[in-house]
């Protein structure tokens, strides 16, 4: 199971790499997202696969590792916003172009 | 906490209320200045409130800020940041009062004039008082900065950017020398806690870094006072307004480097070296910076170079004290006469240069110019200023008997007996002798020089030169009649130059009950006695300094007289000097322009390579970190793969992975938002299958926000265009970095799941979750209550994305705010099911907020599920609900976050720490935690809405 997360994290940051790295703003925007993805996998891997049971208190046993979860949960909240601060800049800049070509042609 | 904190608080809390927007319309009836005047009247009372009872008395206060590091806030007042501090906030209550009537513009300037200058009055006081090297830096570099704000104040002027620029680069690049310097000296002493590294002082004079540290700290000295070689940034300071260059650039912050000097001068005049820069320093600067203030024809650029050289002043002044602790036979009268007067000389300086810069600012406001060659007939027109700038100026070249010529005497007397001492270890007598009256030959052609320009400036702004029947060339006439001018405007020199006559008439007392009690704790590790000097005299009988002051007034009247000349004879020297001087200016623009070519160069790359580039070079400290890490043997590659792949999580990891690639390489705008959505309805169906409900919950629901966001946004949009094909084929290199990265963080995450260098601190949340916290849910008991700090920062990101959001997409204020035009009706059935099915979710949600604490959910996924309810409505519905939500989701937002903080503060109230939660009903388990996660409801609920809405009323 490890290995298959590992690959996935591997193919997430590398899909997301790629895309960052395009011209188009929300090529960049699904980049973002899918590293955020990537990080996130990472770190819930990082903590241990299957090492317990959910992280709810219901009787004695291990539990899984609740830090990286409560870290990804933090991180899901931000990066959802970043992405609508992201997309926000792309309608805007989308605009400003059409007006200039417009204004121009 | 004690009272005393408020003295270096307030003004930054005050320079931050003015710094609020909203305080522009909250406030229509009270001018700003009234908010700053406050600040220095209320401060003054503390000090004298808490005035320290005995010179030796040291006051320590210490703000815990992260006590495990042993990394606080360490602040210590005794009696020379007491001086210092009275300076401060006096000369500042001054300069708000005066900056009230000459500060003309709009109420929006005043906000932020008045904030930027409390900043640094807090700033400076910080300077003051931390006794923490570290801190003290990071208010020196406040200083710098706020300096740097203030002289571009009026930034659409000419040449005010360039001079703050200048201004900022060369201070700051000193404050990064005194950083080092901090480094260098907690490396020799193992602390950064100025009392102790002075109680270490003899203990380190011969370490190999004591050198090194003292020039170090002698740069941001010298970049901060602006002495020569680090002088030109404070004449091109001065487009700034006139009030801030009397408090800044004359009175102040220029003399942080003195308050260094003085602090300092225990540990490092240990040194020789120390009291030579200093002498030699001072000296250079007193001279350069007199005659080329003898040239100048604007009078704000006279009077900063008239700084540059009166700090040279002090600071040879310093030096001359600063032998106290080198030389072995201290005849203790001439240190003392040395410390006495660089203080007497510092106020001196302050008031007579803050008194001629503000009558420099009268003039300017009322005849709107401040060029010598203009100006001329001024007394007829506004006498009472004049009276003052002429008194001002009387002291400040030293006419007898004000305060200048006794300081001045002083001057000639510790050169004399500087030549006639041999101390030096390290130079021969004759060396010593020589540098003793070269310097003392120079201070004597700089007096010449204060005499020339202060002369000049007097007879052309007070004479009638060439018999022009106008004050001002280009005025007509008329304007010859008596200015009023504005009271305000006159009460702050009045002030000053009344101050400077009582340091004039009665230096003696002045000595006595306010330098002395100072100086005795600056000077405690030499073992001087200060009180030497008294009494002091004028008159010192036929001595070779008296023959110096005749000599000096003598060649200063030609000066005067000749004056035109001294002008013409000054500029040719100039352009010869040209060559070799002005290199360096023009060295210091080549490099300056190099600097902005450089980021222009970067600017203009395509933002895809600059991504590119960061991330090669993060790849290669990567590889090299990992290669040096696996030398150590600090991991082997032998993975630790504890659990069997079973088919459906691998079918799962599959469709993460070929749904990824696919957004990869998608060419329209749809295809990628959904396959987008499917990586991420995917990745939480993985945190489900990896035991993360919380996380899936979060996930899926944020899936819905985000296609719902993004389609909203590009609805309309045009299609990924198809790349360019390029006619030369080449390496696909964006390709090959993403497979790199993904090679590397697959192997990162393998190597990462055996290397655990210690135990995992998770045991102890498990364990304390039901007892302390009362929560089964460990996820959410982490995010509210162990680590509810973390959380409410990140709701305050969310909040300010939101907002950013809503700001940015707002429409001008000066166009008319269009209705949204009315979207199609959807169908009946539509509108109303979708209705039912928002209130479900709605009731869903508040299950899950309420039941957060032990089963999974909380108050991020409660709100935005709700909002995904209100999106849903607004999506097929978009008329009834903009008539049913009338209210601003931002303010539903804010309310959140106000909530969230309420909760995490009031324990504050009762002594408790930040965030501690409360049993809110006794005997029933319901805790302050949930009033904190439903903050983080709302703040989410109105972000995500707030965002949609403004989104969708662009379309």
């Amino acid at each position: 199971m490890e290995l298959a997360l590992s690959l996935t994290v591997g193919v997430l940051f590398a899909t997301g790499t790629y895309l960052v790295m395009q011209q188009m703003l929300l090529r960049r925007i699904a980049g973002a997202t899918l590293l955020s993805h990537g990080v996130h996998v990472l770190l819930l891997t990082m903590g241990g696969v299957k090492t317990g049971a959910l992280p709810i208190i219901q009787d004695d046993g291990p539990l899984i590792d609740p830090l990286p979860q409560a870290l990804i949960l933090t991180s899901i909240v931000i990066s959802f916003g970043l992405t609508a601060f992201l997309l926000v800049f792309g309608v805007l800049s989308g605009k400003k172009t059409e007006g200039k070509s417009s204004h121009e042609g | 906490m004690n009272a005393l904190h408020l003295v270096w608080l307030l003004p930054f809390l005050m320079g931050g209320v003015l710094s609020i927007p909203h305080m522009r319309r909250w406030t229509k009836l009270l001018h700003p200045g009234s908010f700053a005047v406050f600040v220095p009247l209320f401060l003054l009372f503390i000090l004298y409130m808490y005035r320290l009872p005995t010179a030796d008395t040291v006051v320590y206060l210490t703000l815990p800020w992260i006590p495990a590091l042993d990394w606080n806030v360490y602040f210590a007042f005794d009696a020379i940041a007491q001086w210092f501090s009275v300076l401060i906030i006096a000369f500042g209550l001054l300069i708000f009062v005066y900056a009230w009537a000459y500060m003309q513009q709009s109420r929006d300037e005043h906000f932020r004039f008045y904030a930027l200058l409390l900043l640094f009055m807090g700033a400076m006081l910080g300077i003051v008082w931390s006794d923490h090297l570290l801190v003290m830096v990071v208010f020196w570099e406040c200083t710098s900065v706020t300096s740097y704000l203030l002289i571009a104040f009026w930034h659409r002027e000419r040449g005010a950017q360039a001079g703050a620029q200048r201004a900022l680069v060369v201070t700051v690049s000193g404050g990064l020398a005194l950083l080092a310097s901090a480094l260098l000296i907690y490396a020799m002493t193992g602390t950064f806690i100025v009392s102790e590294v002075l109680a270490q002082a003899t203990a380190i004079s011969q370490h190999a870094l004591f050198l090194p540290a003292m020039i170090l700290l002698l740069i941001g000295v010298w970049t901060k006072s602006a002495q020569v070689p680090f002088h030109a940034w404070l004449p091109g300071a001065m487009s700034a307004p006139t009030p801030v260059s009397a408090y800044l650039h004359a009175a102040t912050m220029v003399k942080a480097g003195i308050y260094l000097v003085v602090r300092f001068t225990p540990l490092f005049a240990t040194h020789e070296g120390w009291v030579w820069s200093l002498v030699i320093g001072g000296t250079v600067t007193l001279f350069w910076g007199a005659w080329c203030a003898v040239r100048q024809h604007d009078l704000k650029a006279l009077l900063a170079y008239s700084t540059v050289s009166q700090l040279g002043f002090i600071y040879a002044l310093l030096g001359f004290g600063a032998g106290a602790w080198v030389i072995d036979r201290p005849p203790s009268h001439v240190y003392a006469l040395a410390w006495v007067m660089a203080f007497y000389h510092l106020l001196h300086h302050a008031l007579s240069k803050g008194a001629l810069f503000l009558t420099v600012g009268i003039i300017d406001h009322t005849v709107h110019t401040r060029d010598l060659r203009r100006l001329h007939g001024l007394f007829k027109r506004m006498p009472l200023p004049s009276v003052l700038m002429l008194l001002a100026t009387a002291a400040l070249v030293g006419l007898p008997p004000l305060s200048g010529y006794l300081t001045k005497e002083s001057l000639f007397i510790l050169y004399d007996f500087w030549a006639r001492t041999p101390f030096s270890i390290v130079f021969s007598g004759e060396t010593q002798r020589m540098v003793g009256y070269v310097t003392f030959g120079l201070a004597i052609l700089a007096s010449v020089g204060t005499i020339g320009y202060g002369g000049m400036m007097v007879v052309r702004i007070f004479g009638n030169n060439g018999g022009t029947q106008s004050p001002i060339d280009g005025v007509p006439p008329h304007a010859h009649a008596r200015q009023k001018t504005a009271l305000p405007l006159l009460v702050a020199p009045l002030v000053l130059v009344v101050a400077l006559l009582g340091l004039s008439v009665f230096p003696q007392a002045v000595v006595v009950s306010w330098i002395l009690p100072m100086l005795s704790v600056a000077t405690a590790s030499a073992g001087i006695a200060v009180d030497a000097v008294m009494p002091l005299h004028l008159w010192h009988g036929f001595t070779l300094p008296f023959f110096a002051t005749v000599f000096v007034f003598a060649l200063g009247t030609v000066l005067i007289v000749y004056r035109s000349f001294v002008h013409t004879q000054l500029h040719a020297v100039r352009r010869k000097f040209r060559l070799f001087v002005v290199r360096i200016v023009l060295a210091w623009r080549r490099g300056h322009a190099a600097l902005v070519r450089l980021v222009c160069t970067w600017n203009q790359l395509e933002t895809a390579t600059q991504v590119a580039i960061f991330l090669v070079a993060f790849l290669g400290v990567g590889a090299w970190a990992i290669v040096g890490f696996y030398r150590e043997g600090a991991f082997s590659f032998q993975f630790a793969l504890r659990t069997p792949i079973v088919p459906h999580e691998a079918v799962v990891c599959l469709t993460i992975g070929l749904a990824a690639v696919f957004v990869a390489f998608v060419r329209t705008t749809f295809t990628l938002v959904v396959g987008l959505g499917v990586v991420g309805a995917m990745v939480s169906l993985l945190f489900v299958l990896l035991q993360a409900p919380d996380l899936a919950l979060t996930q899926l629901v944020i899936e819905t926000v985000s296609v719902a966001l993004l389609w909203t946004a590009l609805a309309n949009s045009t299609p990924i265009p198809p790349p360019v094909r390029r006619v030369r084929p080449r390496l696909p290199w964006r390709a090959i970095i993403s497979l790199l990265v993904g090679a590397v963080m697959t192997g990162l995450t393998l190597l990462l799941l055996q290397a655990r260098a210690f135990e995992s601190i998770a045991s102890y949340y498990v364990e304390n979750s039901v007892p302390l916290a009362h929560g089964k849910n460990v996820v959410n008991v982490i995010l509210v209550d162990f680590r509810g700090l973390d959380t409410l920062l990140e709701i305050v990101v969310v909040a300010i994305a939101a907002w950013a959001i809503v700001t940015l997409l707002e429409q001008p204020a000066g166009s008319a705010r269009m209705r949204p035009p009315a979207p199609p009706e959807h169908d009946i059935i539509l509108r109303t099911s979708t209705k039912a099915m928002a209130g479900l979710l709605v009731f869903y949600a508040m299950d899950l907020l309420l039941g957060g604490h032990n089963e999974p959910g909380g108050g991020f996924v409660a709100g935005l599920l709700t909002a995904v309810a209100f999106i849903v409505v607004l999506l097929t519905d978009a008329s009834w609900f903009y008539r049913a939500f009338a209210f601003s989701f931002l303010k539903v937002m804010f309310g959140g976050l106000v909530l969230a903080i309420a909760t995490a503060a009031v324990p504050l109230l009762f002594n408790f720490p930040f965030l501690k939660h409360a049993q809110l009903v006794p005997t029933f388990s319901l805790y302050s935690t949930l009033l904190f996660d439903l903050g983080v409801y709302f703040t989410v609920f109105g972000a995500t809405v707030a965002s949609v809405v403004a989104l969708r009323q662009e379309e």
